[in-house]
């Protein structure tokens, strides 16, 4: 397969941020990521058409905001991670308790606005950005935002507004 | 600390925990090139599941493709039916702890009873119980701040949780998407009462929880013995009796969710020659049936694959159409997909028919039939 020009710019660039995407909506940091790992391969397969899409990046944070609260993918990925990672690679290291706790929050949330929620705040992308990743109106994630704020505060015990 | 600083103190510690981590190259996409790397990809794959998956089963290994080793020097698979044993026995490992029980987000407290169940076409949680067909007991763990139930009766599949909701008693914590009300019962001294409580999330078989809210306002200072009656998207209703020892304080919420069993959207593939028609409904000659339903799916959007295509579809026709909304079957020629179908029981056609296709920019739903029954 010849591999449209950009891919490897596109995948040092947003790495990153997708890694710690499947992290905050896996909840496992051996798992992360192969769940990023998929989305990246799922786009080389494919990078002819999707290297020429306006947002390759929200193709795959699409793809692993989906496959991230996916039970068995995540199974499946943390099985083949953790046979993988014996050979010496290891996994994202841990997160403070605090920021455990955050993430332990978000993750209990319903499914889309803990998408909503990682995708704004965690990974810092404009409602609008958020919107064509889930595919949903600036509206609707909007929505899911309020309401996932207050759920927060309440799981996480702090005021909803800024001080 | 506000809301705002905790999670922007997250993202920061999440940003650099991920930050410069990109695997080797050996892990790199680029290094996957042609059908025989993928092959070979494939197979590494396959090895560590099918060893994880030997060691889960207890050494009663499922039926999973032979030596692996062999895989790279095979030429591309064509497909064929790749129904998995669902129906069969699951092998049950009640050794597993309680960490490897909880999906994503489901850090609730699930109690030691609860077993593993590991299937050929995916994950599925089930309650231990005495008897085959039905679970009788089940005791959730307690955990601080969190309310110590035990569940009786016949739950099928099904796990429940109940976790008080301290000093925010009429919080609508997870109101999101009410798309339905579903009356819950309570008893109280053996008399049924009617709380206020709503749904706010349909069940969704392999998905979410099912959530319910009691207003802490309708209800008395000492609840005991009180049952839930809730109806699946599928039209199953269970009724769940809790009993909850610990007497709560009235200005306390109760949050009562029902994890229904991971049963996989897509379980599994057949190959056809074309689309076939969904069945109709069968009554004798005197007694009129619903037609099929169906057409074109008006507003489709594209998405990455095709099994994305088919969620979205589902959820954007729930409560709508009452299609499944798990146990679909690929429907696949010798060379693509072309759709994905929900079997009649015995296997003799289709209830549900989705036609999908491709187009450069993803999967999307053009067309679907279903019986009217």
């Amino acid at each position: 397969m010849r591999v449209a020009p950009g891919f490897d710019q596109f995948y040092a660039d947003n790495w990153d941020a997708v890694a710690g995407l499947a992290y905050a909506l896996s909840g496992s940091r051996i798992a992360s990521e192969d769940l990023a790992q998929e989305a990246f391969l799922a786009a080389y397969r494919r990078w002819e058409t999707i290297g020429g899409y306006d947002s390759p990046g929200a193709w795959v944070r699409r793809v692993v905001a989906n496959r991230s609260v996916s039970v068995f993918r995540r199974r499946t990925a943390e099985a083949r991670a953790i046979v993988r990672l014996s050979g010496g690679h290891g996994p994202l290291p841990e997160l403070s308790l605090e920021a455990a706790d955050v993430l332990r929050a978000v993750r209990r949330l319903p499914r889309r606005q803990a998408q909503v929620v990682v995708l704004h705040y965690l990974q810092d992308l404009p409602l609008s950005e958020v919107a064509v990743i889930l595919d949903r109106s600036v509206e609707t994630i909007r929505t899911h935002l309020r309401r996932a704020r207050k759920t927060l505060a309440v799981y996480l015990d702090v005021p909803e507004e800024e001080t | 600390m506000t809301l705002d600083q905790k999670l922007r103190q997250t993202a920061d510690e999440l940003n650099r925990s991920v930050s410069g981590r990109r695997p080797s190259p050996r892990l790199h996409p680029r290094r996957a090139r042609g059908p025989v790397v993928a092959l070979a990809t494939a197979a590494a794959v396959l090895v560590p599941v099918i060893v994880i998956s030997a060691v889960v089963f207890n050494g009663r290994e499922p039926d999973l493709p032979g030596p692996v080793g062999s895989l790279a020097e095979q030429p591309e698979p064509t497909p064929t039916t790749t129904r998995p044993a669902a129906t069969t026995t699951p092998t049950i490992d009640d050794g597993l702890s309680e960490a490897d029980l909880l999906p994503p987000g489901w850090d609730r407290g699930l109690g030691t009873d609860a077993v593993l169940v590991l299937a050929e076409d995916g994950v599925a949680l089930a309650l231990s119980g005495d008897e085959s067909g039905g679970f009788t007991t089940w005791a959730m763990g307690a955990q601080a701040g969190r309310t110590t139930v035990d569940v009786a009766g016949e739950i099928p599949d099904t796990v429940v949780w109940v976790e008080t909701t301290r000093g925010n008693p009429t919080a609508t914590v997870f109101g999101i998407v009410e798309q339905d009300s579903t009356n819950i019962e309570i008893q109280i001294d053996g008399i049924t009462q009617l709380a206020t409580a709503r749904i706010f999330q349909r069940p969704e078989i392999g998905r979410a929880a099912f959530i319910g809210h009691v207003n802490a306002s309708n209800l008395p200072e000492t609840w005991s013995d009180w049952q839930i009656t809730a109806t699946s998207g599928d039209g199953v209703t269970s009724v769940i009796p809790l009993d909850i020892p610990d007497a709560l304080n009235a200005t306390e919420g109760v949050t009562v969710s029902m994890l229904l069993p991971l049963r996989p959207l897509v379980v599994g593939a057949v190959t056809v020659d074309s689309l076939p028609k969904a069945v109709s409904c069968q009554a004798p000659k005197d007694i009129e049936t619903p037609p099929n339903k169906g057409g074109v799916f008006p507003q489709p959007t594209q998405h990455p694959t095709s099994e994305d295509a088919l969620d979205a579809f589902i959820a954007a026709t729930a409560g709508e159409h009452h299609l499944a909304t798990s146990g679909y079957v690929e429907l696949r020629t010798l060379v693509d997909l072309i759709g994905y179908g929900v079997e009649l029981e015995g296997g003799s056609g289709f209830v549900t028919v989705i036609s999908m296709a491709e187009t450069s920019r993803g999967w999307i739903v053009d067309q679907w039939e279903a019986s009217g029954c």
